[in-house]
């Protein structure tokens, strides 16, 4: 067990989130089931008080949450320090078999989390509360996540034994690994290039694409969130095959954590920032088509995704920006590929 | 155009000092009416009125402005609502001393992002109808007791809303006073607001422009 600062500030963050959640989520089951909205006795009104105070802890602990994240890649930097073996955060997350699977569940929990902020923003903006049962039943639903996190997170600093001789990101992003980051590592360029380019056309044309049918509609949607939670796992995989060399200007050095070093002017927080930013908001316009419950929901619903919409092409087209300027930079200098 | 609906309001839930300052008050005021709320201190005439206002929400009950559940609105759509429907005459005034006559009557527009111009129009406007002209630069604090009456009226106009609420308007006025107020009362009338008062004076209660009383007492509506 290793218990310094970084540790111990992230443990009473996750603590927090957790316990915000759980009291919001105790509310939020007492809302989804006596929430009765044409009612005026004083029961709903309080219910009606209660989701505010509900909504403002869980914009708090999910925002919380989001900053933890870059503070946990910050963290598991200056942790490596303290681990024979470990030269970044790769060797730090794999000191354990919990940490992976926790960096993992933490991905997975963000798309959840802004998923639900943002039905939140459209609940607020109508005056009759439409999606509050929806939201506070996703709320139960999307719990357990935040309780697996946490576990995990406990088990996987509590695991961590300075004694104990880890992998460094060179090993395990290594084209000779036989494991997920060998497998990606040894990724050919000109298949996961083309792969990611081709995703975001797609997505692009899906975007583009109507149909008059709700239901072909949200059949049209879903397939663009589903297209942008491939883009984003493809462009880890670029990241780690592709860009990442460009960046150390190493053929053998593709760690996705390095570079959220200050050696290399902590690039990689532009970077993944973007990808998350245009993931999230290309997922979440496609998974709100689900929500258009009325004619009024479907407009203030159209706005919002016309915004993500824009919010995801700028993204992209900043994470491509940063990604591929090592490239295009090296490339000019050298006139070669590495 | 208002409507209470067995509204309830209880402060201090569940404390040992609760108090419940109405209980299912139920009143209607048509569109263009003048209605007075009369009773004795401490019988809920406030209390109801900052419900009508959208200053609280009931603990049960509902209230129906404009045929629009507003007790029901949550609280940021509830501001828009109060600025657009609602002008508000307080018992002491409510005036910002230090502020001049014309700029304690545009205070209410702040927030609505009407431009400036406009925002002296009307003020210029009001106080040319409410003999305030004169008075335009004078700092509140200056100003005798009816003209500051004068002034807190103007401003609960300015928004151009459909419903005037006053509390005690006469409270501080002595019968001269209160008769001129009586006039710029029936003045707004005319203008087709809705007129909610709370007051105890017989002189307000019993004049013609009245359309309706309703009367209280601890916190009921008993007539």
């Amino acid at each position: 067990m290793i218990l310094n600062t970084w540790i111990v500030g992230l443990m009473v963050g996750q603590v927090t989130i957790l316990a915000t959640f759980t009291f919001c989520v105790l509310n939020a089951l007492l809302i989804f089931l006596n929430w009765n909205y044409d009612s005026s006795d004083e029961k709903q009104y309080q219910l009606e008080k209660r989701t505010y105070l509900v909504s403002a802890l869980m914009k708090f602990a999910l925002v919380t949450h989001l900053f933890l994240f870059s503070l946990t890649a910050l963290a598991l930097d200056e942790i490596s320090e303290l681990l024979p073996g470990a030269m970044c955060a790769v060797g730090v997350l794999s000191a354990n078999e919990y940490g992976f699977p926790y960096v993992y569940l933490k991905i997975v929990a963000v798309f959840l989390f802004s998923t639900w902020l943002i039905i939140n923003y459209i609940d607020s903006k109508q005056e009759n509360y439409p999606l509050v049962s929806l939201k506070y039943l996703l709320l139960i639903i999307i719990f357990p996540t935040i309780v697996f996190e946490t576990v995990l997170f406990f088990k996987f600093t509590l695991n961590l034994d300075p004694q104990v001789i880890t992998s460094c990101c060179g090993s395990i992003f290594n084209e000779k690994n036989i494991g997920v980051g060998g497998l990606i590592s040894a990724l050919p360029n000109r298949i996961a290039l083309p792969a990611l380019f081709a995703v975001a056309i797609l997505s692009g044309f899906l975007a583009f694409s109507d149909v008059g049918a709700r239901r072909g509609r949200r059949t049209l949607r879903t397939l663009e969130a589903l297209t942008w939670i491939v883009f984003f796992i493809l462009s880890l995989m670029v990241v780690i095959s592709f860009i990442s060399i460009y960046i150390y200007e190493m053929p053998t050095h593709r760690c996705p954590f390095c570079f959220l070093q200050s050696e290399y002017n902590f690039i990689g927080f532009p970077l993944y920032g973007l990808l998350f930013l245009a993931a999230i908001s290309g997922f979440n316009r496609g998974i709100l088509e689900w929500f258009k419950l009325n004619d009024s929901l479907a407009g203030v619903i159209s706005t919002t995704q016309n915004n993500l919409g824009r919010i995801a092409v700028f993204s992209v087209l900043g994470f491509l920006l940063v990604g591929f300027t090592p490239f295009l930079v090296y490339y000019l200098k050298t006139g070669r590929l590495i | 155009m208002i409507k209470t609906i067995k509204a309830t309001k209880i402060y201090n839930q569940g404390r040992t000092n609760e108090v419940t300052a109405l209980f299912e008050a139920s009143v209607e005021v048509e569109k263009g009416c003048i209605a007075v709320l009369k009773g004795p201190s401490g019988s809920g005439k406030t209390t109801l009125l900052s419900l009508v206002g959208c200053q609280s929400k009931p603990n049960s009950g509902e209230i129906r402005i404009d045929g629009k559940r507003v007790s029901k609105l949550p609280d940021k759509f509830l501001n828009a609502f109060k600025r657009q429907y609602m002008g508000f005459v307080f018992q002491n005034y409510q005036l910002i001393p230090d502020l001049t006559v014309s700029d304690n009557i545009m205070l209410p527009l702040l927030p609505s992002g009407i431009v400036f111009k406009e925002r002296i129009r009307r003020a210029d406007e009001l106080m040319d109808q409410f003999d305030l002209t004169k008075r335009k630069k004078f700092k509140v604090k200056n100003l005798s007791g009816g003209e500051q009456q004068r002034t807190a009226i103007a401003r609960a106009l300015i928004n151009r809303g459909k419903i005037l609420l006053a509390d005690e308007p006469t409270a501080h006025l002595d019968s001269q006073l209160t008769d001129e107020f009586l006039k710029i009362v029936g003045r707004i009338k005319d203008m087709d607001y809705t007129i909610l008062m709370s007051s105890h004076d017989a002189k307000v209660c019993e004049n013609p422009l009245v359309d309706r009383v309703f009367e209280m007492k601890d916190g009921r509506i008993i007539q």
